[in-house]
């Protein structure tokens, strides 16, 4: 490619750099059309804030942990421990 | 390496591999100490189009611990959240990034620091910005300048960055992970080959880098950390990352974490987990405080790594292997820090407690002019390990300790194989670049200008 060629092609691209942007602004929408906050981690977590994870590290000794975002507790219930595992044995 | 991939989980998981931590005061601002945390290796500066970032669901901590127990007594912590302009495009940049605010830059990820001491957590700041990764001429012609804006100053004259930087630190892995090869002396392995020049294997990768400049009052005990010999001159420090207990991954693209923070990497001395622990045991190590390193004492008192050096190089180590005790001096200079008396001018002992940190003496003052990346063992007592700083050999001073160098601190009557003051990897500081202003690591090299790895013929 020569010189001229190049600096040709290069002055191009940032034409197109610049319609790039452009076509994206057009191409979203007006709610869209600015940048907006979007954390894309809280986007793909689970919707529901409220969702609960309990877990049973040894089904046999009733020890259940109970966790709801950063926090956990642990409670003893063999009746429901057993219950829990009975369902996926 | 320092700690790259040098654990089974951690290798499965970059973003949460701690690689190296840093602690040193700084040389342009004496009166500030400043604190680094590397993340994700071996960054190919062209790994796009979803150039590297901190993780959204992991958390980044810097620990200092001012009383020796091998627990923090100040933790600054680190949250990160990706920001998308616009979800409707693969692109990451769709022009150039003039500026750190630039709507040409769609993935912009910000942080939140939290400073924890005695008193409880403190927000210092949040919605901090991160720099974008060095793509190219055309998306980030001018990416000193646009990193440079990512240097924000927060509460209490404390100054921040986190991003991506050029490897600092350097080694000649491809040599070393060849059954214990160093080039400058292979003549001399069992494998005999012809000597050569050592080979920097982290040349040109990048790194998530976390740094922090405070006031060496923010990290103290007491206000005697103005006389080197005064115990509360010493502070240990090391960095780790944790992620949520559990994850839940529903499908469709949607997950959630729950449940408290559970440590999944952590690193204070290089090299610690890299080539002391065993494989067996390096993924616990990393879930664990320092002072539950009395467990690993045993590996650093009978380093296999000693005992591999008079095997792998015939007739080059006879006095290390004569050498059985435990070795105190490894302790001392990894898990309590060197006493008073020891090395004229300087001591970094911290207690009793063994516990695997970055012991920095904040009174030791910075060498500005002609720093030796030897560090203590080359006479330069602001070097590592008194603290780390970012262009430190600590791959040819753990090697020359390993080999009995500093052996005769605790014992006069041992001589030191004449190969144990020269055994290095043959590489220096000048095998990368590092900036002489905060945040001190070098300017990562853009994938517009970086070619894939080449051969060399053996």
């Amino acid at each position: 490619m020569s010189d001229l060629t190049r600096r040709a092609f290069v002055r191009s691209s940032a034409g197109a750099a610049a319609g790039l942007t452009a076509i994206g602004a057009l191409g979203v929408g007006e709610a869209d059309a600015k940048p907006t906050k979007h954390p894309a981690h809280k986007a793909q977590k689970h919707s529901d804030s409220n969702s609960v994870v309990a877990w049973l590290g040894n089904p046999h000794d009733g020890r259940i942990t109970i966790m709801a975002g950063q926090h956990e507790v642990t409670i003893h219930d063999h009746t429901l421990a057993a219950e829990i595992a009975r369902h996926v044995n | 390496m320092s700690s790259h991939r040098e654990a089974p989980a951690t290798s499965k998981d970059p973003v949460a591999d701690n690689t190296d931590t840093y602690a040193f005061v700084s040389p342009d601002k004496p009166n500030t100490v400043t604190l680094i945390a590397n993340y994700l290796p071996f960054e190919a500066p062209f790994g796009g189009p979803n150039f590297f970032e901190f993780a959204d669901d992991v958390t980044y901590y810097i620990y200092i611990d001012n009383d020796g127990d091998g627990e923090p007594n100040v933790t600054y912590e680190f949250n990160f959240e990706v920001v998308l302009g616009n979800p409707n495009t693969f692109l990451y940049n769709t022009g150039e990034i003039d500026s750190i605010s630039s709507p040409n830059w769609n993935r912009k990820q910000f942080y939140s620091v939290t400073r924890t001491d005695q008193w409880g957590p403190k927000v210092l700041a949040s919605q901090v910005p991160c720099p974008p990764c060095n793509i190219g001429p055309f998306s980030t012609p001018s990416y000193e300048a646009l990193a440079a804006q990512a240097v924000q100053t927060i509460a209490g004259g404390r100054t921040v960055f986190a991003g991506q930087r050029l490897e600092g630190f350097y080694i000649d892995l491809g040599a070393i992970f060849d059954l214990g090869d160093l080039r400058p002396f292979q003549s001399l392995h069992i494998g005999q080959m012809a000597n050569a020049v050592g080979v920097n294997s982290t040349s040109q990768f990048g790194v998530q880098s976390i740094a922090i400049q405070v006031p060496q009052s923010d990290l103290a005990r007491s206000s005697g950390w103005g006389q080197w010999h005064h115990p509360d001159a010493v502070i240990g420090v090391w960095a780790a990352a944790s992620r949520a207990k559990a994850t839940i991954r529903e499908g469709d693209g949607i997950f959630g974490s729950f449940g408290p923070p559970v440590q999944v990497s952590r690193l204070g001395n290089p090299l610690i987990n890299e080539v002391i622990i065993p494989m067996g045991k390096k993924d616990l190590w990393n879930s664990l405080s320092p002072s539950s390193d009395s467990q690993f004492l045993s590996y650093v008192q009978q380093p296999e790594l000693a005992g591999l050096l008079p095997a792998l190089y015939p007739g080059v180590f006879p006095n290390l292997m004569g050498l059985t005790a435990a070795r105190a001096d490894l302790v001392a200079i990894l898990l309590t820090g060197i006493p008073t008396g020891i090395v004229p001018g300087f001591q970094n002992y911290t207690g009793s407690t063994y516990a695997d940190e970055l012991r920095l003496n904040l009174a030791i003052p910075p060498t500005t002019k002609n720093p030796n990346p030897l560090g203590v063992v080359g006479g330069d007592l602001a070097g590592f390990p008194n603290g780390r700083r970012v262009f430190d050999d600590v791959t040819s001073i753990e090697l020359r300790a390993i080999a009995g160098l500093t052996y005769p601190l605790v014992d006069k009557s041992y001589t030191p194989d004449g190969a144990a003051s020269l055994v290095t990897d043959g590489l220096t500081d000048s095998d990368t670049t590092y900036l002489s202003t905060f945040p001190y690591l070098g300017t990562p090299q853009s994938g517009y200008n970086t070619a894939p790895l080449s051969a060399i013929a053996s």
